[in-house]
């Protein structure tokens, strides 16, 4: 087991690299002067050039791009050129209501997802099977900010029931959180949900007509037996990486579904800073998804390598 | 059966058109599949209904009508009318044509350059492959959206941006697929007798491999367009990269948002336009998927 994890933590470091890399380039290619941007229009050449003094703007980029990684690795993040905050302290507001709401979004999804998968995979062509079979052909068609918008209209702004913007913390006022998360998280949640049904259902559908189903069947054991025993512990392994990858697509609909939703967090934070040509506050961002991203699916491949002994020897 | 009369025979067969071609044959299983039909009926309404706008469209989709604002749907504006006058069956039928048109040109552009790269670094191997691949990592962590409005900022507004932005996302899916195709192609006996014919490398690659790892990619391609579509509208809703005037359907779900009680034809017909056409792109590739594997036709 130790030399799987050490060969899977390898490789995750040139991916790592390059994505620091990438987020730094990035941003210096745009042609913009963000001593002029904090600065304003009035700024006289010596005001410029002392800002790009202060910011390290003269120097060349390699020199910015190992200073910014190793503020990086020692947790100084450095300032915002355009707010003035520091960047810590902007990832300590904006984190806990992305948290909150990414969070709730993936348990909702696997909630949703993985049972009604198991559901119609068990028993194609059942009620279930169809049931999944629609929910995922409207999931999969309905971008989540349409979706948003149509909660929004139908339950904040007809009935009333769930407030149409705004976030209240879980460690304030718990059930005042869960109302202000409920539309966001069912938006955010739908499409995940569809791809982890979909795919549960797929894997299900394979082991049930394997040949270790029908010994188990023919051995006389009960049918729940042999679905829950025999069935569903081989065929949820495989959902484990699927799992990981949609942590993208939740990276991404966190950003969409803050927009529509107007909560505060870190979806804002980037669409501000990008507009802005806040550079340090966007690559910083931009290397923090990464990292979680390559986090998450490098943990799914180790829990993978634990329960499936096969995928170690590979 | 003697060797001659044999060859005779798969002769006649091909001259009177009883054998198919692997497309033929994928095309018929693929219509013959309810799902398949549907998607494809769907797709050409959609194309036709996007090629066609400027001509079905009897209002300008930018100049302000005489009529009332936030009109309801009626015979003269079967989609209503905005906040500024403006005929919504036109902005609509204009913004499907702006998002359909960047996506497909975008990703056939990006399916191109990912399948080449792909194929050659599979068939090549070594530090290129591992390189190359490595890169495709590190893209493929970075949330596509965000690229997306990253690049943007970079290149500013426009819709050439757009594609611009679109085509970097779908390279790196595709060289992966592209790859993995290729190494499970390059070891197969037919390149064997074309290596041993003396076939240049290219020749082996773009005339040999490629046609039998086409079908797969067909399926990313239809899936690469609804990703397309999807990045298209976000951008839209964000007022991303599009001008204020130039109609989008995701500018529309977004302007619509200060009206949603008073004008339901606002939101809802862009969006019912998006779903219909991302659910046909995902039935396609389903269709396609059935049709081609042989797998997943014995399973279904």
């Amino acid at each position: 087991m130790a030399p799987f994890i050490v060969n899977r933590l390898v490789q995750t470091i040139p991916i790592l690299f390059l994505g620091t890399v990438l987020a730094f380039l990035v941003l210096r290619l745009i042609p913009g002067d963000p001593a002029l941007v904090i600065a304003g229009e009035e700024a006289t050449a010596e005001d410029l050039y002392a800002i790009r003094e202060q910011l390290g703007l003269h120097d060349s980029w390699p020199e910015q791009y190992i200073r910014w990684l190793g503020d990086l690795v020692s947790g100084d993040l450095g300032y915002s050129f355009t707010s003035g905050l520091s960047v810590n302290r902007l990832f300590t507001i904006n984190f806990p209501p992305t948290i909150e709401l990414g969070i709730a979004a993936y348990a909702f999804a696997i909630l949703i997802g993985i049972p009604l998968g198991i559901l119609g995979g068990v028993k194609p062509r059942s009620f279930w099977d169809w049931l999944l079979s629609g929910y995922t052909m409207v999931a999969v068609g309905v971008p989540s900010f349409v979706f948003g918008i149509i909660l929004l209209w139908i339950f904040a702004a007809e009935l009333g029931w769930f407030p149409s913007h705004g976030r209240v913390s879980f460690l304030d006022n718990p059930v005042d959180s869960l109302h202000h998360l409920a539309l966001p998280v069912i938006a955010l949640a739908m499409p995940i949900s569809a791809v982890l049904a979909r795919y549960t259902r797929t894997t299900i559908t394979d082991v049930v007509g394997q040949d270790f189903v029908r010994t188990a069947r023919s051995k006389g054991l009960g049918e729940s037996t042999v679905i829950v025993r025999h069935a569903l512990r081989n065929s949820l392994i495989p959902v484990i990486t699927i799992m990981a990858l949609q942590v993208g697509e939740l990276l991404t609909g966190v950003v969409i579904i803050e927009a529509v939703f107007t909560r505060p967090g870190f979806g804002r934070v980037v669409v501000e800073a990008i507009q802005r040509l806040d550079y340090l506050v966007v690559q910083t961002v931009l290397v923090v998804l990464v990292v979680i991203f390559v986090t998450v699916n490098l943990l799914a491949d180790i829990i993978y390598g634990f329960v499936d002994p096969r995928v170690r020897v590979r | 059966m003697s060797i001659a009369a044999s060859r005779q025979e798969d002769l006649t067969m091909v001259r009177s058109g009883v054998t198919q071609s692997m497309w033929a044959d994928t095309l018929r299983r693929l219509l013959r599949n309810p799902q398949g039909a549907i998607a494809v009926g769907g797709l050409l309404i959609i194309a036709i209904a996007a090629i066609a706008a400027p001509l079905i469209a009897w209002h300008d989709p930018i100049a302000q009508d005489a009529s009332a604002r936030l009109l309801s749907p009626s015979w003269d504006h079967p989609f209503g009318t905005d906040e500024l006058r403006r005929d919504l069956f036109s902005r609509n039928l204009h913004g499907l044509k702006t998002a359909l048109a960047l996506s497909f040109v975008s990703v056939l552009t990006g399916a191109v350059i990912g399948t080449m790269t792909g194929f050659t670094v599979g068939y090549v191997r070594g530090w290129a492959d591992s390189v190359v691949m490595r890169l495709v990592d590190a893209l493929l962590a970075f949330p596509g959206l965000l690229i997306a409005f990253a690049i943007l900022t970079i290149l500013g507004e426009g819709l050439e941006n757009i594609g611009i932005a679109i085509v970097v996302f779908a390279i790196p899916g595709f060289t992966r697929l592209s790859r993995a195709q290729m190494l499970g192609e390059r070891n197969k006996d037919y390149v064997l007798a074309a290596q041993v014919l003396g076939a240049s490398t290219p020749r082996i690659i773009f005339r040999h491999i490629v046609i039998n790892a086409l079908p797969p990619l067909l399926v990313q391609v239809a899936l690469a367009i609804a990703s397309g579509v999807l990045i298209v509208a976000a951008l839209g809703y964000f007022g991303l990269g599009i001008e204020a005037d130039t109609p989008s359907l995701g500018g529309l779900v977004n302007d619509s948002r200060p009206y949603l009680q008073r004008a339901w034809w606002y939101p809802v017909f862009p969006g019912a336009i998006l779903a219909f056409l991302l659910l046909c792109l995902n039935l396609f590739a389903d269709a396609i998927n059935e049709a081609i594997s042989p797998y997943a036709r014995r399973t279904s």
